[in-house]
Formats: structure tokens, C-alpha cells, sequence
């Protein structure tokens, strides 16, 4: 396997309507780190993972993603923030599953991840009926399937219960036994960055703060997003 | 009555062209609906008309020159929306009023009867000629090889673009064969429809689909018997009563809509009828 970062963003600045949206002077995370990714609304975690996918365009610097520019790799699996399809579609979640692989015909990898996500007996269901929180295990179920070796989590945790979450969590973390596989999450849930991620970014329009969630205190909080309280009033 | 009908080359050459026209759009009608593609049909019917006009002007054929429109905004659809620089409704609001513009400078300088062009515009199946029965075998041909070679990628496209284009599926590129199809059918049912009645044929097979079926297969089948069915009606009624098939047609099909949608209130109802008794 060739010896190179998960991702790595060197000088990166994104510009929307004439103004600076996201600067990162430098970024390396190592192959098979959880990455926890905080910070307000609109600080640009979702365009970075945007850009991570080659779905936004970079105005300076330069992307790896899995050594390869934006967009190239197929191993990387991807969940958008609160993503939505017409109802009408008429295919059933084992369907919408496995549309984004090429071997359908391996069931026992989708069963087991299925199972794990609360979706096996509601595999043959439409998936226009599920509910909010069904369809975003859904969505995370068809961004595992890929067998990633990147997984790009936007917001994962919305409308999902902690039961749920904590099941995704756990597969997430047997498969990374099994094989190599870097999670980047973007999240709100404070919970989850400390008790899983490996590392934590502060973007606040620019990445304010790399590091380990140890070394994430209420001061360091301050600083990167410029609220005060924000990790007490998360935190529990 | 039908084996009357079949004694006539005429007729039997619009039957041919309409049942190829119907499984075409039938093919390709839930993909429009689920893309919500309708106004992208229209427009490039639209433009169509304004080949045909600039065409019969010039003394060349109506159906080259609305080939030549409804390919090239299909081309232009393509490579102009790409990746949301503009919408597409906003394009074809933009590029439409052009092509119809052309269209009716060319009719208003064009001095003798143009019959050709309102059986362009509204359907004659009279007008069907082997050689239009050729280019909408040709066009159906190309349409059933694509939905099957790309069957996939455009579920998955359709499904969730971004998502898709994620996951390695070259979305710009099957974006711009769907529409090239389109333009295809779009042409090819000018002479059974007519391109001002096209959009039915394009979307209410799909729509009515839509309502029951609950795999893409299911819709599939179903949008093409419905796309089928409503011609096959359709233009025996234009016959009998002898009324502009495209019209004829155009009803048959908004009529299956409508039975379909009370079709589906009704079974609704008993659903929750069902849910309430055994709660």
C-alpha cells in the first residue's frame, strides 16, 4: 500500500461571493485516524468535506485525498449533510444500498452492515417510506458498502438515536480492525469527538486548532470558535 | 376494424412509428419525471419547432432542422448546467425563446401554406413517411441499447447526483446522453404527436407509473404499457373520429393519469381503512 496521508491540504483557501469561506495553512491526517471535525454553522466543515470529495472547487492550494487529487479515488465512502431523494423512487433500501457498488451480488457484506445499521428487516421496504432517521442509515449504510478506505461523515449523527449511533460507531471501529480505514466526522455532538475520535480540527473559517481530543478544554474552545461555554454547555 | 386498418401502408407505418415513439418516452418517462426533466422535454420541443420553421424556409426537410435544434440545446443543456452553474429550467428559459423566436421570423417570411409545419406542431399521422419510420426505429433503438448498457449509472444519477458522482459515476456525461436521447424521441414523435403535445408523451407514462410501481423495473414495465396502450388508443380514436392524432393522443394519456390518481386514492383509502379496522 503506498505510503502517503489520508488526506492531506497544504495552503487550501476556498472563495464563495467575492470572500474567504475556508483557509487551512496545513493538514495531514495519518491512514486509519478518526478525525472529529467542530465548529459553528457556516465555519466551513461542510465545504471541506465537499472539497475532500471533488464536489467543490479549490480557488488556491493543494488536496490529496488518499494520494490522489479530489474526487479521483474510489475508496472513499461518503455521507452528505441531511441528504434527500425524490419519494417517488422506486427502489427498495437494499436497492438504494448497494447502488453505489459494482458487486451487488455480495450479500453477506451488506447484510452485515444492514444488520448493524437496524436496516436488515427493512431491506425490502421502499425507501421512500422509511423515516428521517432510517434514511440516514441508509445513506451511512451505502457509504460503508463501499469497503472505504476513507470515510467523509457529514453530520452522521442527525436524526439517528444514540442506540443507533453507537452501533454505526462500533462496526465502524471492527472494521477498522480488519482493515485500514480513516473516518473523518463532521458533528455538532461533542460526545462523539471525545469518546472516538482520534483527533480533533476546530474550523471557524479557517482551521483554528489540530490536535488530540485530550487536549480539548473549554480555553482551547474559546479560542478556536471565539463562544465562550460552548464545550460545557455541550459537553453533557 | 383494425384489420381494415392494417391494409393501409399509411397506417401501418404510424402504428409501427407510434408503438416504437411510446416505448421509447415509456423508457425514458420516469427518469424525466424522477429528474424533473418536463420542462427540459418541453424546451427541447420547442426548439425543434424552430429548426423545422428555419428549415422549411430554407427549403430543407422539417425533420433535419428540428433534429438539428432539439441536439444542439440538448448539447448545449448539457455542457451549460453542468455542475449547477445555472439551473436548468433557467437555461432553457434563456435559450428556448431564441430558438422559437427563429421559428416564427421564419414562418412570417415564409408566404405559402405551411402544412407540413402544423402537422409538425400538433401530429399527422398521414405524414408518416419509411423514411421517418426508419430515423424512429433508429431513435428507439438507441434509447432501449442506453437504458440498458447505462442502466445503472442513470438509476444512481437519478437517485442522488452528488452522491453519484461521488462514487465514480461520470454524471456530466450520462446528463448529456439523456438529454441527447430526449432530443431523439422528441423528433421522432413529431409526426404522431406533434412537438406542442410531445411533453405528454414524455411524462405522463412515468408519472402514472410512478403512482403504483415500487421497483424501477416494475415502473419501467408500466410506463412503457401505459406509453403503448395510450397511443395504440389514442390513435385509433383520431382515426375513427378523425381528429388530430397528437390531441387524441395527448387526452387518451392525461386521462390514464387521472384514472390513475383516483386509482390510487381509492386504494389509499382502503389501506387506511384496513390499518384503522386491525389497530
Amino acid at each position: 500500500m503506498p505510503n502517503h496521508a489520508a488526506i492531506e491540504a497544504r495552503g487550501l483557501r476556498i472563495a464563495r461571493g467575492g470572500g474567504t469561506i475556508l483557509e487551512i495553512e496545513e493538514l495531514a491526517v495519518a491512514p486509519g485516524r478518526i478525525v472529529g471535525i467542530l465548529g459553528p454553522n457556516g465555519g466551513g466543515k461542510t465545504t471541506l468535506l465537499r472539497v475532500l470529495v471533488g464536489l467543490e472547487p479549490i480557488d488556491e492550494g493543494s488536496v490529496r485525498v488518499l494520494g490522489e487529487p479530489p474526487g479521483k479515488s474510489r475508496a472513499v465512502g461518503y455521507l452528505p449533510q441531511a441528504p434527500t431523494f425524490d419519494p417517488r423512487f422506486p427502489a427498495r433500501v437494499r436497492e438504494v444500498v448497494t447502488l453505489g457498488i459494482r458487486d451487488r451480488g455480495n450479500g453477506g457484506k451488506v447484510d452485515r452492515i444492514l444488520r448493524a445499521l437496524g436496516l436488515l428487516d427493512l431491506a425490502a421496504k421502499p425507501a421512500g417510506l422509511l423515516s428521517g432517521g432510517q434514511k440516514q442509515r441508509m445513506f451511512l449504510a451505502r457509504a460503508l458498502v463501499r469497503e472505504p478506505r476513507l470515510l467523509l461523515l457529514d453530520e452522521p449523527t442527525l436524526g439517528v438515536d444514540a442506540n443507533t449511533l453507537d452501533s454505526f460507531l462500533h462496526l465502524v471501529l471492527e472494521i477498522r480492525e480488519e482493515r485500514e480505514l480513516t473516518v473523518v466526522i463532521v458533528t455538532h455532538d461533542f460526545s462523539v469527538v471525545t469518546e472516538h475520535a482520534d483527533q480533533v480540527a476546530c474550523l471557524a473559517g479557517k482551521l483554528n486548532w489540530f490536535g488530540s481530543p485530550s487536549d480539548l478544554d473549554e480555553g482551547r474552545l474559546t479560542e478556536a470558535f471565539g463562544v465562550h461555554n460552548l464545550f460545557l454547555r455541550h459537553r453533557h | 376494424m383494425l384489420a381494415e386498418w392494417l391494409e393501409f401502408a399509411f397506417l401501418r407505418r404510424a402504428l409501427a412509428a407510434g408503438l416504437l415513439v411510446a416505448l421509447a418516452a415509456g423508457l425514458l418517462s420516469p427518469f424525466i419525471v424522477l429528474r424533473r426533466m418536463a420542462f427540459a422535454g418541453h424546451g427541447l420541443a420547442h426548439a425543434a419547432f424552430g429548426g423545422a420553421a428555419l428549415f422549411l424556409l430554407l427549403g430543407g426537410g422539417v425533420v433535419a432542422g428540428g433534429s438539428l435544434f432539439a441536439l444542439l440545446l440538448a448539447v448545449l443543456l448539457a455542457f451549460w448546467t453542468r455542475r449547477g452553474r445555472i439551473s436548468e429550467d433557467s437555461a432553457i428559459g434563456i435559450i428556448v425563446p431564441g430558438a422559437m423566436a427563429i421559428g416564427v421570423i421564419a414562418l412570417a417570411l415564409r408566404k405559402t401554406y405551411t402544412q407540413d409545419l402544423f402537422g409538425f406542431l400538433f401530429g399527422n399521422i398521414l405524414s408518416v413517411l419509411p423514411g421517418d419510420l426508419a430515423y424512429v426505429g433508429a431513435v428507439t433503438a438507441a434509447v432501449v441499447v442506453a437504458m440498458i448498457a447505462f442502466s445503472r449509472g442513470f438509476v444512481s444519477t437519478t437517485f442522488h447526483e452528488e452522491l453519484a458522482r461521488v462514487e465514480g459515476w461520470p454524471v456530466d456525461r450520462l446528463r448529456g446522453l439523456f438529454l441527447v436521447l430526449v432530443a431523439g424521441v422528441v423528433v421522432a414523435s413529431m409526426k404522431i404527436v406533434g412537438i406542442v403535445l410531445v411533453s405528454a408523451l414524455l411524462v405522463v407514462p412515468g408519472a402514472t407509473a410512478l403512482l403504483f410501481a415500487r421497483s424501477f423495473a416494475g415502473v419501467r414495465i408500466a410506463s412503457i404499457a401505459i406509453g403503448i396502450g395510450s397511443v395504440l388508443v389514442g390513435m385509433f380514436l383520431s382515426v375513427v373520429i378523425d381528429l388530430p392524432s397528437g390531441a387524441v393522443i395527448a387526452l387518451v394519456l392525461v386521462v390514464a393519469y387521472a384514472i390513475g390518481r383516483i386509482l390510487e386514492a381509492v386504494l389509499a383509502g382502503r389501506a387506511g381503512g384496513a390499518a384503522r379496522s386491525t389497530g
